[in-house]
């Protein structure tokens, strides 16, 4: 199977800013109609446009969705963004009317103690963290993660990514012990 | 590769699910007896989580300074002028 991430060169920050700043250029002027028309303001453009860049790496990294034109995919993600969020904000709207108090959901809540869980490991172990992303979110070739990280072979590279998933494991799970905040 | 390590490494595959069913099976039952594994697995899949968020902000910062390379350039970028006149 090819990979498409390294179809697009995505490895490096300069890659995927060059994708980015690409695709702004060729679509993010269509977006920005599409939400002018539809009465939206320039910070909706921007932040639904962002959003559909993060679903598009995501996909592209993923390599298991065939996308033959960024361009079409970022400007159908963005208006799907943009119409759902129309929907979100209708509810939202005829809650209000009523009068109604409306709770943080427990998806909402897990989120808030992933976010501190996830500030403490930043600042405890940046290392651990940037080395997992390589893996599971950037998806990168063990090859590169070595060269990238300095470890001499793709084992040792391995090794050293299940080092981290223990590593910050047990961090988290001792945190959650002494913070009533990181636990769900 | 330590015994530890193994573990999560077969978590991972449980998590992912590209373990073979009968082996997930086993690590099913496993995990309905050992709360320690229970607790392991679930931490696991926490950190996966973690992982992504923290992806996804390093993500989102990377594709705002290419939106602030075109709207607060000097000189002034054409598209900038374009989308802006959408909204005035």
């Amino acid at each position: 199977m090819v990979c498409v991430a390294s179809a697009y060169k995505l490895e490096t920050a300069a890659a995927r800013q060059e994708l980015f700043h690409e695709l702004y250029e060729s679509s993010f002027y269509t977006v920005a109609k599409f939400v002018a028309v539809n009465g939206g303001s320039f910070e909706q453009a921007k932040d639904i446009f962002q959003e559909a860049l993060v679903v598009l790496y995501e996909k592209l990294v993923d390599g298991k969705t065939e996308i033959l034109s960024p361009e079409a995919y970022v400007v159908g993600v963005s208006k799907n963004l943009w119409n759902r969020q129309a929907k979100d904000e209708a509810k939202f709207v005829s809650l209000e009317g009523d009068e109604l108090s409306v709770n943080v959901s427990p998806r909402q809540e897990s989120n808030v103690n992933e976010t501190a869980l996830l500030s403490w490991l930043e600042r405890a172990g940046q290392r651990c963290l940037q080395l997992l992303k390589a893996f599971y979110y950037d998806k990168k070739p063990v090859a590169s993660i070595g060269n990238e990280f300095g470890y001499k072979s793709v084992h040792t590279a391995a090794v050293a990514k299940f080092k981290c998933l223990e590593k910050l494991r047990d961090e988290a799970k001792s945190q959650s012990l002494s913070y009533e905040d990181f636990t769900e | 590769m330590r015994t530890s390590l193994n573990n999560l490494k077969h978590a991972e595959n449980f998590i992912e699910e590209t373990m073979p069913k009968p082996e997930a099976l086993v690590f099913e039952a496993k995990m309905i007896v050992s709360k320690q594994l229970r607790d392991d697995v679930r931490w696991q899949k926490k950190i996966y989580s973690i992982v992504q968020s923290f992806g996804r902000r390093i993500l989102r910062k990377e594709i705002s300074l290419v939106h602030d390379e075109i709207f607060n350039p000097e000189p002034k970028h054409p598209l900038k002028e374009r989308i802006h006149k959408l909204f005035n």
